[in-house]
């Protein structure tokens, strides 16, 4: 019995010792003419007016496309703006994202810049959601994975 | 006296603590073409010899946030930064490659702007860089998007 006792303790003790690992969550956003493109920014979290956050990350997509970049929320509290980078190797493609969402909606748009082939294609996405997220897979890079993968634009 | 003495020394100890408030500072660059397009990393200072640094901040034109990285050189002759700003409403992504001389924290950018499915290059002189206290990011408003244009007009 003071045995069990002792594991639940230390187990409770555990769990409150290590909040950033129980309460863990990212910050997905989604809504792009692609839809499995779905930016996922490490323990990224909406920053307090006035504010920048480094957002590192990656793309929900079939392979390890990662993502680098820095969101700032206005000074007056109205606004989160995002310029985010984004590199696909096996495909040869990157995309930049300029990224703006009202807040508290956290919905907005995206401007990307889609880089490839010796040539760019602008493009602009509406309906883009923000939102905090549980999703924490990042997929590995495959021949066979890497073929589907597209941009965020279609 | 003796409150006035412990308040005293509460007050100097708050400021020894806290000192990235008392001094926080940012880092400022401009001379770009488009005299408005000015580019702030927050918390930013120029690394030590054979460091890079993280940049994260924005344009004072509006919400535009610029993310990238600056390195000395290993001799501190040259601060080298490669910044890339978004503004979702222009429409348009920038990315400025800045070498400034040291200690002067001038020099030139070689400046890619990528908006309407094209790249537009350009270069400038007379970029200068230096410790400010800029802090305001203003929000995204139509208004103020017509206005705000890339560094290089």
């Amino acid at each position: 019995m003071y045995k069990l006792r002792a594991g639940i303790a230390g187990f409770v003790t555990l769990l409150i010792l290590t909040p950033g690992v129980v309460l863990a969550k990212n910050y997905c956003i989604g809504g792009f003419g692609n839809p499995d493109f779905v930016f996922v920014g490490i323990g990224f979290k909406v920053p307090a007016k006035g504010k920048c956050t480094p957002w590192t990350g990656f793309v929900a997509l079939g392979a390890n496309l990662q993502t680098a970049g820095v969101g700032c929320t206005s000074s007056d509290g109205s606004n989160l703006s995002l310029t985010l980078t984004t590199g696909d190797q096996p495909q040869g493609w990157a995309e930049i994202d300029a990224i703006s969402l009202s807040l508290p909606s956290q919905t907005g748009e995206d401007s990307g810049q889609y880089i490839a082939s010796s040539s760019v294609s602008s493009y602009l996405d509406t309906g883009i959601v923000g939102a905090a997220c549980s999703t924490n897979t990042i997929p590995a890079v495959t021949q066979g994975g890497a073929a589907p993968d597209r941009k965020g634009s279609q | 006296m003796y409150k006035l003495r412990a308040g005293i020394a509460g007050f100097v100890t708050l400021l020894i603590l806290t000192p990235s408030v008392v001094l926080a500072k940012n880092y400022c660059i401009s001379g770009f073409p488009n005299p408005s397009y000015i580019l702030v990393g927050i918390g930013f200072t120029v690394p030590g010899k054979a460091k890079c640094k993280p940049w994260a901040g924005f344009n004072v034109e509006g919400n535009y946030p610029t993310a990238g990285m600056g390195c000395t050189s290993s001799d501190g002759s040259n601060l080298s930064l490669t910044l890339t700003s978004g503004n979702q409403v222009g429409g348009w992504v920038e990315i400025d490659v800045l070498s400034l001389s040291l200690p002067s924290q001038t020099g030139d950018e070689a400046g890619q702007v990528l908006q309407s499915s094209a790249v537009d290059s350009f270069s400038a002189t007379g970029i200068s860089g230096g410790a400010c206290t800029t802090k305001t990011i203003p929000a995204v408003t139509e208004e103020g998007a017509a206005a705000a244009r890339p560094g290089n007009r």
